[in-house]
């Protein structure tokens, strides 16, 4: 995504904030469409995101309900594989659940606004280190029929479980709206928008060119090679981490995303009840229920 | 932010649902240009810092297939911006306010 676009979703999403011209002494307006209604930190100064440097993850207020949490999502996972497994020894072929660890998985870095773990741009530029995500069982050495059926399966057990995925990919649920709308509002913020100013600025005084579209690191330095690709992406971390930028925008992200979590307090409700219903499903999908 | 189809794209697109579009078995990560996975944009496998130029800003649709278990899209490259999980798919990513968005994919 371009700048243009990226500055064309804010304006959209920070014109519909406008127009809802809530203050935050009016009752909690009912959630419609994706972008949520204006709502004010100042009674959250004291909440402030977690950092994980060494691995680039931000603990904020929504972490508790995500979706995208990783048992959540390691359950989800869990649940179709139990189904695919089903589908695969009625078909004769080996079950292979059991061969993965289903424990929640260390999360991914975080780079919402760039990468900002120094440790893993040290060792790996700006790909992915082999530990985060989660870990799966690979299909692949057994062989062209095996994978062929397994395609198969695994997308039969997707449908299967399509009331989970009804909830948790149909549409955007609170969670979700409550993230993007925070991250959003923290980077628009006159603090974030200062925040980034500095990162940027700290990149470019030590020599690194970046791309105007999205503010990263030209690409070119990955084109150049591991040795140019490493040395971008730590000085995009360093900076990060030394113009204290990456903790002023998480803080202020946590601080939206508290803030939010009252104001839709019923629709985060109810979407905490519908979470819990979802995860008793899966559970029982997974003991085989 | 919706393309316009041509229309000879279109009798192309009619021609595709008339026939169904269904991801390839083995298929990976498949984003598409259009809604309910119509014109595919390429298979990513397990995911890419960048899509390439071909797909960048353009995807409308993703399907999730072994031998990938989720994808993760990415509103810049190397995993930078927004993003949005998904372990099966979505038939219209304008629903996540992500349109013509992804530019990488974990």
């Amino acid at each position: 995504m371009n700048a243009r676009q990226a500055l064309g979703i804010s304006t959209l999403a920070l014109a519909a904030l406008a127009i809802s011209g809530c203050s935050a002494g009016d009752p909690e307006p009912e959630p419609s469409g994706f972008a949520l209604p204006k709502v004010s930190i100042t009674s959250q100064e004291d909440v402030v995101a977690k950092l994980d440097f060494a691995h680039g993850i931000a603990n904020t207020p929504l972490d508790r309900i995500s979706l995208d949490e990783p048992a959540f999502s390691m359950k989800q996972f869990h649940a179709v594989a139990v189904r695919t497994d089903e589908c695969m020894v009625e078909r004769g072929l080996e079950p292979v659940a059991s061969k993965t660890n289903w424990s929640p998985y260390l999360d991914f870095e975080d780079r919402r606004w760039g990468g900002w773990s120094v440790d893993y741009a040290s060792e790996y530029g700006v790909d992915a280190p082999p530990n985060a995500g989660p870990q799966f069982f690979d299909t692949l050495p057994l062989g062209v029929e095996y994978n062929k059926a397994f395609a198969q399966c695994d997308e039969s057990a997707k449908d299967s479980l399509k009331t989970v995925f009804a909830f948790t990919e149909g549409a955007p649920q609170i969670d979700y709206r409550i993230r993007t709308g925070s991250s959003n509002l923290a980077e628009n913020a006159p603090a974030g928008r200062k925040a980034l100013a500095s990162w940027h600025a700290c990149e470019e005084k030590a020599g690194i060119v970046l791309d105007p579209q999205d503010g990263y690191p030209s690409a070119q330095y990955k084109a150049q090679g591991k040795e140019a690709e490493i040395h971008a992406a730590v000085v995009q971390a360093q900076c990060a981490v030394d113009t204290g930028a990456v903790q002023t925008l998480y803080d202020l992200q946590a601080k939206y995303e508290a803030a939010y979590l009252d104001q839709q307090a019923t629709a985060v409700q109810a979407f905490v009840k519908k979470r819990k219903a979802v995860e008793k499903h899966l559970d029982a999908v997974i003991a085989g229920r | 932010m919706k393309k316009i189809i041509p229309v000879a794209a279109a009798t192309t697109l009619a021609a595709a649902i008339a026939v169904g579009t269904a991801a390839p078995a083995s298929a990976g990560i498949v984003l598409y240009q259009y809604n309910d996975y119509s014109t595919s944009l390429g298979d990513f496998g397990r995911g890419t810092t960048f899509v390439g130029s071909h797909a960048n800003d353009k995807a409308s649709s993703i399907r999730v297939g072994a031998p990938a278990n989720y994808a993760i899209l990415y509103q810049h490259r190397d995993r930078g911006g927004d993003s949005r999980r998904f372990a099966a798919g979505s038939p219209n990513l304008a629903s996540w306010n992500f349109d013509n968005m992804t530019s990488s994919i974990g």
